[in-house]
């Protein structure tokens, strides 16, 4: 990490409701180079709402976000025709499903190659090796040919990946993407989320797997009630909280989910498949 | 039952019925490629988010669905020239009521099918930085029409029979012949059941396409879950 972290990716004054319900309430946030940043908090705090919207996903009333102090984007500028230079800026950021969203219709080199190839013009056979190099990466490099309901759906979580990671984008955003996985494929993705934290990929990422969050993460923001309600260093944050929210909310993980090394003893070893 | 079948009647006259089976394909065809055109814009716009193009869009959909395509094929033929002053000819109005017709319900299986595509799909398109329109081309309309296509042959079947009706404006195709034949012969037992064996005739074969173009579509379908098999336990820290 930069010795003089520089915010890559920066939300101020963040606010969007539904209806009468504010689901954002003035949410301010830096992401700053190399950083793994993950976010917590109860289903309905406003975290994944807070990531589409970083994401450009989802429109916001009022705030912006800005790209290395550029602003992409300010609050209820959104418009339903938009040009093609608006919808590039989301190319500055890769966003990871929860339900994966792999293009049905295309095989797994196809997905990965299809932003290369559409968005960022690259001709075919640079596309292919860029997705070729990725997937094998992910360690799904022996899969490229597979239709999408081939994979598992760990082999498509790691193919969405490497989709997001074709673009080289700033920062990449993840919502929680071992959500939708059966237990046992849980490992294989986060163990490539860990890795690309590792090699010093920005990262903000929504997931309620404490123990991933202990080990990988550089910091960890807590969302209460659409605000951020306690952040700072992970392993501070989730070992001693201080807000009773934040304490009443891990309290509800089961103590087997923080792995059972010492604190400040663990270290990070992406244990990496090379297939 | 001591009814007399005399087949001199069809075998006399096959080359009328064979003309008006031309026509009638012909008129399918037409029709049906001009009607999904149409379809597919009106389609597009119920589904833009511009009002100017929604509303417009929405009622001629709904008219041309609510009125029996009878009424809308006298209405094209006898009625408009009335208040445009063109005289339009009998084939001419016969396309436009049969394509037209065909637009609306084209145009409802676009839309379902457009519709039907997962919102995820267009999230993942919009995160790689599309536009609306490569969205649209390359990821939402090929995944939709693998989708539409067995309710568009089933709808071009539907147009195919359709084209019965069009003998009221005199147009020569299959039916047409039929009753003319059957008027100067007076065979009308075999000549409509010749007749209706030949719409069997294309009508069976196309939808057992259709039944195979769904089979067809499969691998790239709805992700189905599969069982899977027991993979190695990776050493993962997160495990």
């Amino acid at each position: 990490m930069n010795s003089t972290p520089s915010p890559v990716l920066s939300v101020t004054g963040l606010e969007k409701s539904y209806g009468d319900r504010k689901v954002l309430d003035g949410i301010s946030l830096d992401v700053n180079s190399g950083e793994t940043l993950v976010l917590i908090g109860a289903s309905g705090s406003g975290k994944s709402t807070l990531l589409r919207c970083m994401g450009l996903l989802d429109p916001f009333e009022a705030g912006a976000v800005s790209l290395h102090g550029e602003v992409l984007a300010i609050g209820g500028s959104h418009r339903r025709h938009e040009s093609r230079a608006e919808a590039r800026r989301r190319a500055n950021f890769g966003f990871v499903f929860q339900q994966f969203n792999l293009f049905g219709h295309r095989t797994a080199l196809e997905n990965v190659m299809e932003g290369p190839r559409v968005v960022r013009g690259m001709d075919k056979a640079a596309a292919r090796k860029l997705s070729i190099e990725l997937l094998e990466r992910v360690g799904v490099g022996h899969r490229l040919h597979a239709a999408v309901p081939e994979m598992s759906g760990g082999e498509q979580q790691r193919v969405a990946i490497a989709r997001a990671m074709a673009m080289e984008p700033q920062c990449l955003l993840l919502d929680e993407p071992t959500s939708a996985l059966d237990p046992e494929l849980v490992a294989e993705v986060l163990d490539v989320v860990a890795q690309l934290s590792h090699e010093g990929t920005t990262m903000v990422i929504v997931t309620h797997e404490m123990g991933f969050a202990y080990e990988a993460a550089d910091r960890v923001v807590f969302m209460c009630n659409g605000t951020v309600h306690e952040q700072g260093p992970a392993r501070a944050v989730l070992e001693s909280p201080s807000s009773t929210a934040l304490k009443s909310f891990l309290r509800r993980f089961h103590y087997s989910s923080f792995p059972s090394t010492q604190p400040g003893g663990a270290s990070l070893v992406p244990a990496h498949d090379p297939h | 039952m001591g009814y007399d079948w005399q087949w001199s009647a069809i075998t006399d006259n096959w080359h009328l019925l064979v003309s008006g089976l031309w026509l009638t394909i012909f008129y399918t065809a037409t029709s049906a490629v001009l009607g999904l055109l149409m379809g597919s814009f009106l389609a597009m716009g119920r589904l833009s988010a511009r009002l100017w193009l929604r509303i417009p869009a929405t009622m001629v959909l709904e008219v041309l669905r609510g009125v029996p395509l009878l009424v809308l094929l006298v209405w094209i033929y006898y009625a408009l020239p009335l208040f445009s002053g063109l005289s339009i000819s009998a084939p001419v109005a016969s396309v436009m009521a049969l394509s037209l017709y065909g637009a609306a319900y084209y145009g409802e299986i676009v839309r379902g099918g457009i519709l039907s595509i997962d919102p995820g799909q267009t999230d993942a398109g919009l995160s790689l930085g599309m536009t609306y329109g490569e969205r649209m081309r390359r990821v939402v309309l090929p995944q939709a029409f693998r989708r539409m296509v067995p309710p568009l042959v089933n709808q071009s079947i539907i147009q195919l029979k359709n084209t019965s009706l069009v003998s009221v404006l005199t147009v020569a195709e299959l039916t047409y012949q039929a009753q003319q034949i059957s008027s100067s012969t007076y065979r009308s037992l075999e000549i409509y059941t010749t007749v209706a064996f030949l719409y069997l005739a294309m009508v069976i074969p196309s939808s057992m396409l259709a039944r195979r173009l769904e089979v067809k579509n499969r691998r790239f379908g709805a992700a189905k879950r599969r069982t899977l098999k027991p993979e190695k336990q990776k050493a993962g820290v997160f495990a």
